[in-house]
């Protein structure tokens, strides 16, 4: 995640087989994606309904071809080798690691939405996020592990769960010192990373970024809404509002960067672990943007930001929610997709 | 129940293409959590197999002396209850006792009349090695399921048989007993003790003088004795398309395995380990060619497991990952670079003396120095001790030698069969 950002290349169409579909995220409630809905069959051992394009059977993993009377799980993806072939996560036949769990991820929770990828130059996914909703407002934690140390997929999945779990728990139960409930939601994260263990590996101990925000309307004016960030490291939080119908995008937070690495970050090794704050008022209508550097290498200008926006509504007028977030997991993927890329987008 | 555990060191960053992954796997016994159901009680055989031929009367005596004596130390140190046995050898075998053509148990009364038996060891006649390893094999095939270990000491060249009635000997004792071979004084041929022991997963060392055989024979014995597990095998499953291009035991000392393996299956090879005690660690150095991945991609090279009685145990992963970032694909393993120069110091040696027997003296100073280098840079002391008797070093930091004129041959032969062991990597506290 410190590595020099690549020079921005023409966007090339990039075949991206292992990227999901919308059709393919796991749906926790609320919003339904806004691609229409694909047509389905049927499994012929079960009769459970699965996706058109899909090979075999999620619900009894029957292979739809018949190839194979009962598969328990995909084949291997290098080699098609059967699925009974993959042990511990490699292949049998090849040995090619199977995509992890945490290689292509999306997520919805209400009005939030999370989408995380392992791009296509890292060899797992070390971005983490959570996302959670409380009455009306919502939490964003978007978390990049810091690839030179031991284990950082581990340090950034423990400090996003935590400063999450932290924020619920104090908007549950109705704090309304929001700023106070992010310091402590840094701490509880800064203690989850901080207790990752050293691992084998000859790199430091695991460390990690962490922007963590929450968005809510504002209670004494209802066309305005209010959002808090806390962060440390270079994962970022940004607001785009329509202007006059074109996209405008203002970045909310700052970069603990100096030469290309992060001076701050939590993890065992973290000196300073005192969060930078800010808060922000919006117009009603705009969306919360928070994503780690997978992302915004690409695109590190508000304007530029503002003018994929712009191109990506041209292609697809009604962009929005997780096929938004996806899209612009996407267009890093097609940048080259040096590193992981992790967007989570809130509605308000 | 021993059991066991690999440490796998490697770069496991590839280039883009990149195909060939190196890794240096420690293995490392231990003593398990004892269960009722798996008692270690796996029957210990110790078969001693002494040089009588008519050359050992030499040095007034001191050398068939020294046979009754060491022989006598190693009786003394065996378990009760170990089966052994006890072979005179010069151009045929005979057994010495027990006299019965079997295998005796240690106890008080065997032990004193083995002793009273190697008291009358006397030395005539030639030497046929292979016919000692028949005897042994014909004592031994009796007990396919014990630890079997042979000590084999000869002072002499293999002069009264064919070399293939050696070969098949060997042939016919793999898998049935291991062997550590010795040779006494400067006589015998180092290549031919070698070959007996890289087969029967062994050693091969000199024992200079009469004086020192005593201690070396209980020495031996005393390791038969602390063995625990018989038949262990290092199983390698590589993937489909790849090439194991060698596999090297690389401490305690280099032992090339890589024409060793049998199948297992399509993708799974066994490389015998021969017998281990608890708490022993030994290092190997596996190279593999395997089918290059994508940017990003992830391959496992190898899975790495040990087999004991055919039963395996998965034990770690040596892994692949292709990446474009120059600063993780051009790392260098500390410990695969120095088992690499451990090997190229055992060259260097063997290429160094050899220049050096041919008279090509030139060849032999740049050899040998720069086996005095990397000896040094590797703490390898023992390695530059032995060296030392040969050249006379200048600086061992620029490998500067200059060729000793006078050179004892035990000295010179010493360095030639111990340029094999190999020193660990230095670990930083």
């Amino acid at each position: 995640m410190t590595e020099t950002p690549p020079e921005p290349t023409e966007s090339q169409a990039l075949n991206i087989p292992d990227f999901p579909k919308v059709d393919d995220v796991i749906h926790l409630g609320g919003a339904e994606p806004d691609a229409d809905p694909p047509e389905a069959q049927t499994c012929p051992a079960c009769g459970v309904l699965g996706s058109a394009d899909a090979s075999w059977c999620e619900a009894c993993g029957s292979d739809y071809a018949g190839e194979h009377a009962a598969l328990s799980g995909p084949p291997c993806i290098d080699c098609g080798a059967a699925h009974e072939n993959i042990v511990e996560g490699y292949c049998g036949d090849c040995g090619r690691k199977q995509p992890g769990e945490r290689d292509h991820q999306a997520e919805i929770v209400g009005a939030i939405v999370a989408a995380s990828d392992r791009g296509l130059r890292h060899h797992q996914n070390e971005d983490s996020y959570a996302i959670g909703q409380s009455g009306d407002r919502l939490i964003s934690v978007v978390c990049d592990g810091v690839s030179t140390t031991n284990d950082p997929q581990d340090a950034s999945l423990a400090a996003a769960t935590a400063a999450r779990d932290s924020l619920q728990a104090a908007l549950d139960a109705g704090d309304t010192d929001i700023e106070a409930a992010l310091v402590a939601a840094v701490a509880a994260a800064q203690e989850a990373a901080a207790a990752v263990p050293l691992g084998a590996g000859s790199d430091g101990p695991a460390s990690t970024t962490i922007v963590a925000s929450v968005v809510g309307p504002d209670p004494s004016d209802p066309t305005m809404v209010k959002s808090w960030h806390a962060w440390l490291g270079d994962s970022r939080a940004y607001w785009m509002q329509d202007v006059d119908g074109a996209p405008t995008v203002t970045q909310l937070t700052t970069d603990d960067v100096f030469e290309n690495s992060i001076t701050r970050w939590l993890g065992a090794d973290a000196t300073d672990t005192t969060p930078g704050i800010v808060m922000g008022e919006h117009d009603a209508g705009g969306q919360l943007l928070a994503c780690s550097d997978g992302l915004w290498k690409y695109v590190p200008e508000e304007e530029q930001l503002a003018e994929l926006l712009k191109t990506l509504r041209a292609d697809n007028p009604d962009l929005a929610g997780l096929e938004l977030a996806q899209t612009l997991v996407a267009f890093a993927n097609e940048q080259g997709g040096h590193d992981n890329t992790t967007v989570v987008i809130a509605q308000l | 129940m021993t059991q066991f555990s690999a440490n796998v060191f490697q770069n496991e960053y590839l280039p883009e293409g990149g195909n060939v992954v190196d890794a240096v796997v420690t293995v490392t016994s231990s003593e398990g959590e004892s269960q009722a159901s798996m008692p270690t009680n796996v029957p210990i055989v110790e078969v001693i197999a002494v040089d009588v031929s008519g050359s050992m009367n030499e040095d007034g005596g001191a050398k068939i002396r020294a046979a009754r004596d060491a022989t006598i130390a190693a009786l003394d140190v065996l378990e009760p209850g170990t089966l052994f046995a006890v072979i005179a050898g010069n151009h045929q075998a005979r057994a010495l006792y027990p006299t019965h053509g079997g295998l005796a148990t240690a106890d008080a009364r065997t032990i004193a009349e083995a002793k009273q038996a190697a008291t009358r060891i006397y030395a005539d006649g030639g030497t046929a090695i292979g016919s000692w390893l028949r005897g042994a094999t014909q004592l031994i095939q009796g007990h396919r399921n014990s630890i079997a270990h042979v000590i084999l000491l000869t002072d002499g060249r293999n002069e009264h048989e064919q070399p293939w009635e050696l070969d098949a000997a060997i042939a016919d004792a793999v898998g049935l007993f291991e062997c550590d071979c010795r040779g006494l004084g400067t006589s015998w041929e180092p290549d031919e003790l070698r070959k007996i022991s890289n087969a029967l997963l062994g050693t091969t060392d000199i024992i200079p003088s009469p004086g020192e055989m005593e201690a070396e024979f209980r020495a031996l014995t005393q390791q038969t004795m602390a063995k625990q597990v018989a038949n262990v095998a290092l199983r390698l499953w590589t993937p489909k398309g790849s090439e194991i291009q060698f596999v090297k035991q690389v401490s305690p000392n280099l032992e090339d395995m890589t024409n060793k393996s049998e199948a297992v299956d399509a993708l799974s090879r066994d490389y015998p380990l021969g017998s281990w005690a608890d708490a022993e660690s030994r290092d190997y150095h596996v190279r593999i060619a395997i089918p290059t991945g994508g940017i990003g991609d992830e391959r496992l090279a190898a899975r790495v497991m040990l087999a004991v009685n055919g039963e395996a145990e998965p034990v770690a992963l040596v892994r692949a990952i292709w990446t474009n970032d120059d600063a993780l694909s051009t790392r260098i393993n500390r410990e695969v670079a120095h088992y690499t120069g451990q090997a190229e110091l055992a060259d260097a040696i063997h290429d160094g003396l050899a220049a050096r027997q041919a008279g090509d003296e030139k060849s032999a100073t740049l050899k040998l120095g720069r086996a005095v280098q990397i000896a040094h840079e590797a703490g390898n002391d023992g390695t530059v001790r032995l060296l030392q008797k040969v050249v006379e070093v200048d600086d061992p930091k620029t490998g500067t030698v200059r060729l000793k004129r006078a050179v004892a041959a035990e000295d010179e032969m010493a360095l030639d069969v111990r340029s094999t062991r190999t020193v660990r990597v230095e670990r930083k506290s």
